[in-house]
């Protein structure tokens, strides 16, 4: 990849490992995980490390996953845009 | 290079004023040509931001690597954080993950654009060289006592003009661009000694009053030289502070290196600082400058910091002076070095399974700490030997040390016969 346009023409997507099984999924879906079955996406360990972020034993992970990652594993700012009329 | 190495989110969010009143792209550019972009006496911060960084951004998104970039690709090969990588988190991007990252960040439909209708969220901001220390390491444009100190040894002819932020109308735009700035998330000012710098509390008592105290972090270097309380008061007012607070070592080498202060209130100042930090949640860091003195004593940094948990960091590895780079140590000393900081870090069996990006972060503090410390030793390992430039630093500090009646082998006694080689 050499620059922006090389970039917008990749496709990027989740890996979501349960019980070793793979589901690929686009990078802005919204992802639900049983919050008692350890789960991997993208190789980062999501279940049972946020297991105490699950409601009514489902863990629901808004999309996109990466903003998600972002704020729960402690990485500081996320800036975004500001929204111009 | 790849779009992977090279690209950096930072011209879309953020943007510098030097001290100069030039501007320039980005807090971690090269300090050479520090005067080839537009002055604040020519175009509005605002205006520069979105039209006059366009080829900055073009050249980020066409994967040129720009050559006032390169300091944060030689942190980079020696694993230290660079501001790119800094820069790039904040946009919700990290390199081990950079493709799915870049596709996901809030900012990509906003990449597309060179010139922006954003406005800068991060700001930095240098007030002018008001300082009332004399690092050896640094330059008249940023310390008016070392300038006045290069004049009278006549290392420079004329003194640096008056900061740009002594205009009162130059300052008056720029805290209307504040003002005009709808989305401003952090200021971050340096100086010179930012204390003693009356622009500073200006634009702190004007951001209370137009109460944007209440969204904005400010960040600021402070010297350890000198108290404010007026200062301190209006900082405790704001939503949140990074405060850094420059030392070397933790040893007289200090006084020499950055001249002026003396270590014994220096320490005073510091437990001082922390006292305030702690009592208001501000983010405390250890802001270093490693040279080819100060390298010796590193680890006494880093063992006072652990001990402390607070951060330590320093913008860069050193360039310029480039007879002060600690690069110009000869690798048998480096190996001294290389095995004080090793040991240090063995000591305390830190894991790091990752490298930490988000240096603030307060309960990694002592895992960052560590880190710097290893890329410090990747460094002195792997950076190509400048020994040849020890004559040019002897020349220097003999210079110096006429001016100030001081001697470097009175607080590093080690380095004696490597200085007297070269002619001390």
């Amino acid at each position: 990849m050499k620059n922006f346009s090389d970039l917008l023409a990749t496709k990027g997507y989740l890996v979501v490992t349960v019980n070793g099984v793979d589901t690929h999924h686009d990078l802005h879906d919204t992802i639900t995980l049983d919050a008692t079955v350890p789960a991997v996406i993208n190789g980062y360990e999501i279940l049972p490390k946020y297991s105490y972020l699950a409601q009514d034993g489902f863990l629901t992970i808004p999309a996109p996953f990466y903003s998600w990652l972002h704020e729960h594993s402690g990485q500081g700012w996320l800036l975004h845009p500001v929204k111009l009329s | 290079m790849t779009f992977k190495d090279s690209f950096c989110p930072s011209p879309w969010f953020h943007m510098r004023i030097n001290n100069s009143g030039h501007y320039e792209y980005c807090r971690w550019a090269t300090k050479q040509d520090r005067t080839s972009l537009p002055n604040i006496q020519q175009q509005t911060p605002l205006n520069f931001f979105q039209s006059g960084m366009a080829p900055v951004r073009e050249a980020m998104l066409s994967g040129k690597p720009l050559s006032g970039c390169a300091e944060c690709y030689q942190m980079e090969q020696h694993s230290k954080v660079s501001g790119r990588q800094r820069q790039l988190l904040k946009t919700g991007v990290r390199l081990e993950d950079f493709t799915n990252g870049m596709l996901s960040t809030p900012w990509i439909n906003e990449f597309k654009n060179t010139v922006t209708e954003q406005t800068p969220q991060d700001w930095q901001i240098d007030l002018g060289n008001y300082c009332n220390s004399a690092c050896i390491f640094c330059d008249p444009g940023s310390s008016s006592r070392l300038a006045s100190e290069f004049k009278r040894i006549g290392i420079i002819d004329q003194t640096p003009a008056a900061s740009w932020c002594d205009d009162p109308v130059l300052l008056d735009n720029f805290i209307d661009a504040l003002r005009a700035s709808n989305q401003i998330k952090y200021l971050h000012f340096i100086g010179g000694e930012t204390l003693i710098t009356p622009a500073f509390k200006r634009i702190l008592e004007t951001l209370v009053e137009e109460n944007l105290h209440q969204t904005i972090t400010i960040g600021f270097t402070t010297n350890l030289t000198l108290w404010d309380q007026p200062i301190v008061d209006l900082l405790t007012q704001f939503e949140q502070v990074n405060l850094g607070m420059s030392v070397e070592c933790i040893h007289p080498l200090n006084d020499y290196v950055r001249y002026g202060g003396e270590i014994d209130n220096t320490l005073k100042l510091l437990d001082q600082w922390i006292a305030v930090a702690d009592q208001n949640n501000w983010l405390a860091q250890l802001r270093i400058t490693p040279t080819v003195f100060t390298i010796w004593h590193l680890d006494t940094v880093y063992k006072y910091a652990y001990q402390r948990n607070i951060a330590v960091e320093s913008c860069n590895f050193l360039n310029e002076p480039n007879f002060m780079r600690p690069s110009v140590l000869p690798m048998a000393m480096r190996l001294q070095v290389i095995d004080r900081l090793s040991a240090w870090i063995d000591q305390h069996n830190t894991v790091l399974t990752e490298q930490i990006i988000n240096t603030r972060h307060p309960a990694m503090a002592r895992q960052q700490i560590v880190q710097d410390a290893g890329s410090y030793i990747h460094y002195l390992k792997n950076q190509p030997d400048e020994s040849s430039k020890i004559p040019a630093l002897v020349d220097y500090i003999k210079l110096l040390e006429s001016s100030r009646n001081n001697s470097i082998l009175q607080y590093l006694p080690e380095y004696e016969e490597l200085l007297r080689s070269a002619g001390y």
